[in-house]
């Protein structure tokens, strides 16, 4: 809005400055110029929350030491969504402007400046000056384009068919091209020889030429009377208020400022998307596939010189299931230095997780327990695209931290525990609170074994009050359920029903006087609307809780 | 690629199309464009057309955000029948409702992008097995229970298993 206002003020006095009197229109102009240096600013913006692997960089590196820089790096993707609306709305102003302009072109248009006129003979139709010049060609072509992307990015397309919002976005790349071209057509001018023939002089050949006497021309312009005593023509050269044109005007072409707003950022973009893709061109190796009760499995692989940390993500991406397709999933296991393997767990819902389990588990296996199917032969090919970061990383930068799960969502919280399992001393966390929330006891069997050793290898470290984890179960259906034999820690942290969430923040607050908790939440919206509030009132002791929100579509 | 929804879509341009057709309408009117009683025609069209795709259709399979308000929509638009239940008639009715705002460079754009949801929309009707003409599914009359359902809820919620998402990145979506 501010650079809006600034162009719009300052070019309403180079307008003002450079056109000649008679102009050609005004406010169409201002309004089109001052739109077009908002979009200039939001095309160039645009790109970088979406440059994942520089922010992934900048969120681990030593160089942004401060929580709350890397908090602003969680709402890169309202940042971009943002833009996307401004870009949206100001493209309406431009377009409304321009179209006052190509009727004012067309309509006064002025012989006196030839160059100036984007028309080319008068009352010339404004349809023809539109489809028929750079400009004006390119810029319906990129509405047509916007307009695409846009519909197919709203909420609800976004979250019924992600396919069409992916695909339809990816437009981006024609409507920069066509913007390159557009702001190419050299249609806004401005005087070179401004010396020579300043605003607002007269031309004497003109006068000549249009039979008029030059006391009628003077008094017409400047409602004066003839000053007395000059009787040559010559004399007014050195009169203050009048001055004689010694040239035509001549006019050339601004240089395109949009190129150097976009240049930067795109050439950053497609720099990132070429390492990405050079990354992410060998293919993985599977180590082990293992199946999960409640229609999960897991996928252990190594890859040369990959490196994690706990709670970022990755894309994969397996062409014998679908050529065009991408998925991310949340790193469960990340390497370590002594251990190369790293893995992801996936819930099968949806006919590319489907297809992708048939490939790697032969379905009569699949109703088989959680025994590890090593099969080594005939995996097929797997590419993975990452890591990306994710505000789940935070949690081991706090004290102490409140982490909850709600089903699947426990996979962030993994990588977390299980980087605790390896070694928990580098790291600040002191205290972690983790709370997972299923419909299924079954689900419990995911990381069961996790969270058993976690809790085992604490009580020998004799840090018992580390890791405290309360485990619920929302629905039942009344029969006394346990997870395992075999797990005596989690049984007896499992609750039935919802957790009382007021209870809990009241007593972690309680606990931990005067800290700052990191509230971390992974599962449905409500639950997450919930802890955000709950996160944001005061207690009276003095704890403050700090909600990172992760944004999902 | 999976089932790709285009109806949806095209129910989203065309309600943008018809913002469109009444901006450039209003650009045309007070512009005093030559030929502006096109911009005036432009302007009751674009109204015409948001209002008939305000209400979103029900999905074929997951549940359907409704939009707000849209309740009181459905009840009116329900009136005509097979007219606008019918994805060819409505392909149509667009088309032709574009053509007159061809005439005049304001709305000329909204020309544009509503012949391009037309196109969608009939690109759907095509898709259909054996050129049975598709039909909006029966929008539900409201049954004052209360706003629809969080959106894109998978199935699995309602039916007992856990939340069913791979990765929280995209929580709400089967893939």
């Amino acid at each position: 809005m501010l650079s809006a206002v600034t162009d719009l003020g300052s070019i309403e006095s180079t307008v003002s400055k450079n056109l000649p009197v008679v102009s050609i229109h005004q406010l169409g102009l201002c309004l089109s110029r001052a739109s077009a240096s908002v979009l200039n600013l939001n095309c160039s913006l645009i790109l970088l929350p979406m440059c994942r692997t520089l922010l992934a960089y900048l969120r681990g590196s030593q160089k942004v030491p401060s929580r709350r820089t890397r908090r602003l790096l969680d709402k890169s993707r309202t940042f971009h969504i943002t833009c996307g609306v401004t870009i949206c709305i100001f493209s309406g102003v431009h377009v409304a402007a321009h179209l006052v302009n190509a009727l004012n072109f067309s309509v006064n248009y002025s012989e006196d400046f030839v160059e100036l006129n984007a028309a080319r003979y008068r009352d010339e139709d404004p349809r023809k000056l539109l489809f028929t010049t750079v400009p004006g060609l390119t810029g319906v072509c990129m509405v047509v384009v916007l307009f695409l992307m846009i519909t197919a990015s709203t909420y609800a397309i976004r979250v019924s068919n992600y396919d069409i919002f992916w695909y339809t976005h990816n437009l981006f790349f024609v409507f920069y091209m066509l913007l390159t071209l557009h702001v190419s057509g050299g249609l806004l001018k401005y005087q070179t020889n401004l010396d020579t023939h300043p605003p607002g002089c007269i031309s004497l050949n003109r006068t000549s030429s249009q039979n008029i006497s030059l006391p009628e021309y003077f008094s017409e312009h400047f409602h004066e009377p003839f000053p007395e005593g000059f009787s040559k023509p010559a004399e007014f050269t050195q009169h203050k208020f009048v001055k004689i044109c010694m040239e035509e005007p001549r006019f050339q072409a601004n240089f395109p400022q949009t190129w150097l707003w976009i240049s930067g950022p795109l050439c950053l973009y497609c720099a990132e998307r070429l390492y990405r893709y050079i990354r992410s061109n060998k293919p993985v190796t599977i180590i082990s596939v293992i199946s999960h009760p409640s229609d999960v499995m897991e996928i252990r692989m190594v890859k040369e010189n990959f490196k994690a940390r706990p709670g970022q993500y990755i894309t994969l991406h397996c062409p014998s299931v679908s050529a065009l397709e991408n998925h991310p999933f949340t790193l469960t296991m990340c390497p370590t230095e002594t251990k190369a393997t790293f893995g992801v767990h996936l819930k099968i819902v949806g006919d590319w997780t489907e297809r992708f389990r048939d490939l790697l588990l032969p379905p009569s296996s699949q109703d088989s327990e959680i025994l590890p199917f090593i099969q080594s032969r005939n995996y097929p090919k797997l590419y993975i695209d990452g890591p990306f970061g994710s505000p789940f990383e935070e949690s081991l930068n706090y004290e102490v931290s409140l982490c909850v799960a709600g089903g699947i969502g426990v996979t962030p919280f993994a990588s977390i525990l299980n980087t605790l399992l390896d070694d928990w001393k580098p790291y600040k966390l002191r205290r972690l609170y983790f709370i997972w929330v299923c419909r299924d006891i079954q689900s419990f069997r995911w990381f069961a074994d996790l969270l058993c050793m976690l809790h085992n290898k604490f009580w020998q470290e004799n840090r018992p009050d580390y890791v405290n984890i309360q485990l619920y179960l929302s629905q039942t259906d009344g029969i006394q359920k346990i997870i395992g034999e075999k797990y005596h820690a989690l049984n007896s942290r499992l609750f039935i029903g919802r957790p009382r969430w007021k209870l809990l923040f009241d007593e972690i607050a309680k606990y931990n006087r005067g800290k700052t908790v990191g509230v971390f939440c992974c599962g449905p919206n409500s639950l997450s609307k919930t802890l955000h509030k709950l996160s944001n009132q005061n207690n009276s002791y003095g704890t403050r809780f700090e909600y990172n929100k992760e944004s999902f579509s | 690629m999976g089932q790709i929804e285009w109806a949806m879509w095209a129910n989203e341009q065309a309600l943008a199309s018809g913002l469109i057709l009444i901006t450039g309408g209003i650009v045309a009117t007070a512009g005093r464009f030559t030929q502006w009683y096109f911009g005036a025609y432009s302007i009751v069209a674009g109204v015409f057309v948001c209002l008939l795709e305000y209400p979103r259709g029900k999905r074929k399979k997951g549940s359907t955000m409704e939009r707000w308000g849209q309740k009181y929509m459905t009840a009116v638009v329900k009136l005509f029948g097979p007219f606008t239940r019918n994805y060819y008639v409505r392909a149509v009715l667009h088309l032709l409702l574009s053509v007159p705002a061809g005439f005049l460079l304001a709305t000329i754009l909204g020309t544009a992008c509503l012949a391009i949801a037309s196109g969608i929309y009939l690109l759907k009707c095509l898709g259909t097995l054996g050129g049975l003409p598709a039909s909006v599914g029966e929008w539900r009359p409201p049954d004052g229970a209360g706003p629809a359902t969080l959106l894109g809820h998978p199935s699995c919620w309602t039916s007992g298993l856990p939340p069913c998402l791979p990765c929280p990145w995209h929580l709400e979506r089967r893939i």
